[in-house]
């Protein structure tokens, strides 16, 4: 082979397919092999305990330090990672040798222990680092730089960062979970941005991080709600924007008197692309403190073009405006609100009657409400180019928001919702109410009601946020058309809940004891998705009775009419897989070509033959790769569990066209809701 | 319509142009040269290997344009290869990778694709002395340069 002719870039093309052992062994070919494959080899690389060559590698990279291209390290209690090795790694800087450690000549590198007051500004204490002694080996092509775990001095860290020989890093990550008690490391957002301006991704988090204050000269004056958007965005234009595309943060800062302005932050990040906001509760002061309507807002006026959005925890974020409520229409509830139970049926209720009232009227006022959020088509999307949102435990996404995007959001492809949101009272306070419509609804109409009822149409004139119920997420699901990609984990929703409301007089909701009469009507379907015909991939928990398997019918007919589905995770669901049950109907339509994988099959016992079931499916649906069954503790654990699930051994069962046959894991305890 | 290609050694080759535009190199050359029909000198390859390389295109010709992929993990792709193509590659080792730079020269990706997994193929599961007898590769080093080396990057080893 002419060696001569063959281009590094193509050499390295060609290693780009081996794995490590093999690249190993390329690098001790010939001097042109070692060159590419070393490059390849030290590119990116990870140090943790996870990884037992962690230990070994530091002397190498001492020497190929150049090559470094990713970097991440997770130092902690087993995994522990001197300073000075960080430091003559990235900045080829290694102390003076032959004086001791504290002397107080001028050359000698001094370590000084940590500042005891972890809020000073630590700038006094920590020892000027002359640009001087930073070698010229350092890395020049790094591009993802990450440290996650457990980290002694703050300010060291900060001398890495700062001092780094490029300004071309891409992506970077903190994240502090650990260290001494009294210290937590004061993070700068607006350097970091400034010094690294091709930065794409920057991901903070941990919890022993606080953010310095983001400019004095703004900080002055407390932006008030109305006065905010009026200042900021005659000079947002002339502003150059970041690069930054992702942002993984936690907004525990943007609050109190002394934390920094959200607005002043998001000003320039006019091209986020993606957002995590992670605000765990534990760690989460009163919403009176937390002033979360700033990140809300901020990020409505300046990150127009966020696609992705992903939030842990109570944030308040909105998507739509709601409309001020003309007057008549404010008439026309208050009537709603004062309307009671035909007559025949309060005698029949007796004592009962006046809280039932309550409660019938409240419903049908969100019913009007949810109506007219449905026929609003005017209003622009914040976020028009939204296509994931992933909210998980104790988010904060009310109802009005959840029905407008489904009615409205044109590209939203990916909604994983965790269903149980943060209580009523949190949200209530959460969300200011809308102070244009509080002015806008001065006339006063507020005659004699209940109570209850006059605080839910004062709320519904306010144009006040609540949290979503199951009603509201399946009024979600019989509109949003664009969906590829659901996932619901919570409790499962009741059949009750997703039949065709013309089957269901509401009364019959309240009062189960009126059900003989309403039963009559015609056999109840349910109600179709309007993303049937695109959804690829569906998690989501049925409740059914199990002493109806008529119930069980309808849902399978209902599965069935998914035509693209590709993944099918059944969560806790009551159903139970068996054709005595209808399971059948999974065949209706054409999912038979798409389904590749199912997940946490419900009641699978229920076909007495386990055996049968696993060829049914292999059967029914070629492309089916992965069957996974519910985790049920009657029938899989102990002797009970060897009976049940002896069919898993089977020959046939191993040979058949699904790959993998399994149970799935017990739920923790955590997952469950 | 056709297009004729003339290697280095001065020999003529006649093809579609539908066939030649799998390459974007002269893709481009026929956008910028318009309706004429001079033939095109391809100066770095040799007629045998653009034999193969037309023989390649053809049998390519209905393919797909490749979208750019992730590059991250090209590893997972390394068994991916049509049978076609497999039987295509049997060629001695100096052929394969003159195929390789003329994929690289006249920018045809997915023939540049399959000549590199061919050889990473050959590489896997070797000594370092095996590879050099694959690949007629002269060693360079020293003992002790190769000890250092070896000892240096031993971390590797683990996974």
């Amino acid at each position: 082979m002419n060696e001569i002719d063959l281009p590094p870039e193509t050499l390295d093309l060609i290693l780009s397919h081996l794995s490590q052992q093999d690249l190993l062994q390329c690098t001790l070919i010939s001097r042109f092999w070692n060159g590419v494959a070393e490059a390849r080899l030290y590119s990116n690389i990870t140090l943790s305990r996870w990884k037992t060559s962690s230990f070994r590698l530091l002397p190498a990279l001492k020497t190929r330090k150049h090559l470094l291209r990713r970097f991440e390290v997770q130092p902690d209690q087993q995994f522990r990672i001197r300073e000075t090795d960080l430091l003559d790694i990235f900045l080829d800087y290694r102390p003076f040798e032959g004086k001791h450690r504290n002397s107080s000549s001028e050359n000698s590198y001094r370590y000084l222990p940590p500042s005891m007051n972890c809020f000073e500004d630590d700038t006094k204490t920590r020892p000027a680092l002359p640009m001087t002694v930073l070698g010229p080996n350092r890395p020049r092509a790094l591009t993802h730089f990450s440290i996650v775990g457990e980290f002694e001095s703050g300010w060291m860290l900060d001398s890495i960062i700062f001092n780094l020989a490029t300004s071309t890093l891409t992506s970077l990550k903190i994240e502090f979970y650990f260290g001494p008690s009294y210290q937590s490391y004061g993070i700068d957002l607006v350097k970091i941005l400034e010094t690294f301006p091709y930065l794409k991704d920057l991901s903070i988090g941990g919890y022993k991080h606080w953010y310095k204050p983001l400019t004095e000269t703004e900080a002055g004056e407390p932006l008030s709600r109305k006065s905010a958007p009026t200042i900021s965005t005659t000079i947002s234009g002339t502003k150059r924007q970041y690069r930054l595309e992702s942002l993984t943060f936690e907004p525990k800062t943007f609050m109190g008197p002394r934390g920094p302005d959200a607005h002043v932050f998001f000003e320039r990040l006019g091209n986020l692309k993606r957002i995590q906001v992670n605000a765990a509760l534990p760690y989460c002061p009163s919403p009176q403190d937390v002033r979360p309507w700033k990140l809300g807002r901020a990020l409505q006026l300046y990150c127009p073009k966020l696609e992705n959005i992903g939030v842990n925890g109570p944030v308040a974020l909105w998507f739509f405006d709601l409309a001020i409520l003309p007057y008549d229409k404010i008439r026309h509830i208050v009537s709603l609100a004062q309307e009671s139970f035909p007559l025949n049926v309060s005698e029949q209720l007796g004592e009962f009657a006046p809280r039932l009232d309550a409660i019938y009227r409240a419903l049908r006022l969100q019913e009007q409400m949810v109506d007219e959020l449905l026929e609003r088509k005017y209003s622009e999307p914040y976020f028009p180019h939204l296509t994931t949102l992933v909210l998980e435990k104790n988010h904060c996404l009310s109802a009005q928001d959840l029905i407008s995007l489904g009615v409205q959001a044109p590209f939203l492809t990916r909604l994983e919702i965790n269903q149980w949101p943060v209580s009523d009272e949190y949200i209530g306070c959460l969300y200011d109410t809308d102070a244009a419509a509080a002015t806008a609804a001065k006339s006063n109409v507020r005659p004699l009601l209940p109570t209850g009822i006059s605080e839910v149409v004062e709320d519904i004139r306010l144009r006040k946020r609540r949290v979503f119920s199951q009603i509201d997420l399946m009024i979600f699901l019989h509109h949003c058309s664009s969906l590829r990609h659901f996932s619901m984990t919570g409790p499962n929703i009741p059949f009750q809940e997703i039949i065709d409301r013309a089957f269901v007089p509401p009364i019959s909701i309240l009062l189960p004891a009126f059900n003989d009469e309403a039963a009559e009507t015609g056999t109840p379907t349910i109600r179709s998705w309007a993303c049937e015909e695109r959804l690829e991939t569906l998690k989501f928990g049925f409740e059914v009775s199990a002493c109806d398997p008529k119930e069980h019918e309808l849902v399978w007919k209902h599965l069935g009419r998914f035509r693209k589905l590709r993944s099918l995770h059944l969560g806790q669901s009551d159903l139970f897989s068996a054709l005595s049950y209808g399971m059948e109907g999974l065949l209706e339509g054409e999912m038979s070509e798409t389904l590749e994988e199912i997940r946490s099959l419900p009641g699978w016992w229920k076909t007495k033959d386990g055996r049968e079931l696993v060829l049914w499916f292999a059967w029914s649906f070629p492309k089916l790769r992965v069957l996974g069954l519910a985790y049920d503790k009657w029938h899989v654990d102990g002797k009970r569990g060897k009976i049940y699930c002896a069919f898993l051994q089977d020959e046939e069962v191993k040979r058949c066209s699904i790959d993998r046959v399994f149970i799935e894991d017990a739920p923790v305890k955590d997952t469950l809701w | 319509m056709p297009v004729i290609l003339v290697s280095s050694d001065n020999q003529d080759f006649k093809v579609d142009k539908e066939v030649a535009e799998r390459s974007i190199l002269i893709k481009n050359m026929l956008e910028d040269v318009g309706e004429s029909d001079s033939p095109i000198p391809l100066p770095n390859v040799t007629a045998a290997v653009l034999t193969k390389v037309i023989e390649y295109c053809e049998h390519h010709r209905n393919d797909p344009v490749q979208v750019p992929e992730e590059t991250d993990d090209p590893r997972k792709r390394s068994n991916d290869i049509e049978e076609w193509d497999m039987k295509f590659m049997q060629v001695d080792q100096e052929m394969l990778f003159e195929i390789i730079l003329a994929a690289n020269y006249l920018d045809i990706k997915p023939l540049l694709d399959v000549g590199c997994k061919t050889v990473a193929n050959i590489i896997k599961g070797k000594t370092p002395e095996e590879i050099r007898k694959a690949f007629n590769i002269v060693n360079d080093f020293t003992p002790e340069e190769e000890a250092q080396i070896k000892k240096e990057n031993e971390w590797a080893e683990d996974r």
